[in-house]
């Protein structure tokens, strides 16, 4: 009894860092979709040169561990003269990460549509990126809704990756309640608990999400 | 069938569609293994369009007829520079379709300029093409509002007036494409030509996709249309149809004209050996 007694009352001492996860998110979210989005227009238009350079950033951040740059951001580039703030730093990290996998869900969702929709576009006089806009990447996005939400959720739990970068997120607030008070396992199990928290009721709002662009379409 | 009594006076008009000396050819990829299993790999050009000549009057309906591969799709979509050709030029109502003159220099048109030359031309595809994002009416006057630049009002009521050429019932409007029937559909890609005010209209394959107890009532719209004084251009298979309704009739084969004539005399007395091979199928 003691054991949940003690990390209930652990819970309101890690929530003060549950703005901060939701902020990592939501900022490092935006910068992942926008910056996405314009790494799949690239690749898309085959913009030469831009094209290949896209290919190399795409593989490089997919390739590297998310922990690895985090850290690169923050300790490495002081080196050459670059000093960016913790929260910052884990945003830019996050985001540009996600990114790129966000770049492929768009990529593939764009290319997912049929060819017709792009021709009856310009036969009616569109210019291509108007049709991009107007009409593929709408249709697109039905397809990239459930595994963007997929990512806004592993988004969540990722944000713990930014503790070893000096951001007092629910992690970094564990890891002192823990060496403070030397209950190892309460404030761990608290942060555990802090995550589901945050995280279950995302998967609802993602789900309603699919539902909404899902509902005007038949089958 | 009876010749509408006007068939005759179409002679004196002007010329909406005419394509010169048009050249098409696709770099295709071919693979093979040859002696000691090494793959031999090879891009090759076809060459789809070999020196087409086409010249359609203001309220002429054309139809080509040929078997599939011998280039006619392709024409038609080289008509609106869906596909660039490679040499030759298409003039649509007077401008040079692709080409704009910049400070009495001309050059290759700029994508508005190109985008602005194809919505003066409709096309019908096969598939439909309807935008999947927009329900019926959406579809009508999107292009209304984003390439006409219509108000919301007067797009509206164009849309309307266009459905209902096309017998589109009130109870559809609200619809998404993927709930209507192929010939609906069909019905609602005209009705979305008809209401850019084009000045002509290609159909490609209008109906080649269609469950065959569809193809009739997209058949008798496209036949309104064309009494209605309509340009256009038909690639169909459907033979008793371009027999009623073609002033003209282009027999295709191998990326050439074969044959051309008057409807009545390219069915009755077929000169080219592809046209008495059509014949012969039905």
């Amino acid at each position: 009894m003691d054991f949940l007694r003690n990390t209930l009352s652990m819970i309101p001492l890690l929530a003060s860092g549950i703005p901060m996860v939701l902020n990592l998110t939501v900022y490092s979210l935006i910068l992942a979709v926008v910056v996405g989005l314009i790494l799949s227009l690239v690749r898309i238009a085959h913009v030469p040169f831009l094209n290949q350079v896209v290919v190399v950033i795409v593989e490089f951040l997919r390739g590297t561990p998310l922990l690895v740059q985090l850290v690169y951001i923050y300790y490495v580039f002081p080196v050459i003269g670059i000093h960016i703030d913790p929260v910052v730093s884990g945003i830019l990290g996050l985001g540009l990460n996600y990114a790129a996998y966000v770049s492929e869900v768009f990529r593939s969702s764009i290319n997912s549509i049929d060819r017709g929709q792009m021709e009856a576009a310009l036969s009616l006089g569109y210019t291509p990126p108007r049709a991009m806009a107007k009409i593929i990447i709408p249709q697109s996005l039905r397809v990239s809704v459930p595994p963007l939400g997929n990512y806004a959720i592993s988004m969540v739990k990722d944000t713990a990756l930014t503790s070893v970068i000096a951001v007092t997120e629910i992690l970094k607030q564990a890891n002192v309640l823990a060496s403070t008070t030397f209950q190892v396992t309460e404030a761990y199990t608290a942060a555990a608990i802090l995550y589901l928290v945050i995280s279950l009721p995302l998967s609802g709002l993602v789900k309603v999400a699919e539902w909404r662009v899902n509902r005007n379409v038949a089958k | 069938m009876a010749d509408t009594p006007d068939k005759a006076d179409k002679a004196g008009r002007p010329f909406i569609i005419e394509c010169r000396d048009v050249h098409k050819s696709f770099m295709i990829r071919l693979e093979h293994p040859t002696f000691g299993q090494r793959l031999h790999r090879e891009r090759r050009a076809k060459e789809v369009l070999k020196g087409i000549d086409v010249a359609v009057r203001e309220g002429e309906v054309f139809v080509l007829l040929g078997s599939s591969g011998s280039g006619k799709s392709t024409l038609l979509r080289c008509i609106n520079h869906l596909e660039i050709p490679d040499s030759g030029e298409i003039v649509v109502n007077g401008r040079e379709m692709g080409m704009q003159s910049i400070n009495g220099v001309n050059m290759p048109a700029r994508t508005s300029e190109l985008a602005s030359q194809r919505s003066e031309i409709a096309m019908v595809f096969q598939h439909f093409n309807l935008f999947a994002n927009k329900n019926v009416i959406g579809n009508v006057m999107m292009p209304l509002r984003d390439i006409r630049g219509l108000g919301r009002d007067e797009a509206r009521e164009a849309a309307v007036a266009s459905l209902g050429r096309v017998g589109i019932a009130e109870e559809l409007f609200n619809m998404y494409p993927d709930r209507l029937s192929g010939g609906q559909q069909q019905r609602v890609a005209i009705a979305r030509a008809l209401a850019m005010k084009p000045h002509a209209i290609l159909f490609d394959e209008p109906t080649s996709a269609l469950d065959p107890e569809l193809v009739g009532e997209v058949l008798q719209v496209i036949r309104r249309i064309a009494d209605e004084g309509t340009t256009m251009m038909i690639v169909t298979h459907e033979m008793a149809f371009a027999r009623g309704i073609a002033d003209q009739i282009i027999v295709m084969d191998d990326g050439r004209i074969v044959e051309q004539g008057p409807a009545r005399s390219v069915f009755d007395n077929p000169q080219s050996d592809k046209m008495k091979a059509l014949l012969k199928e039905i």
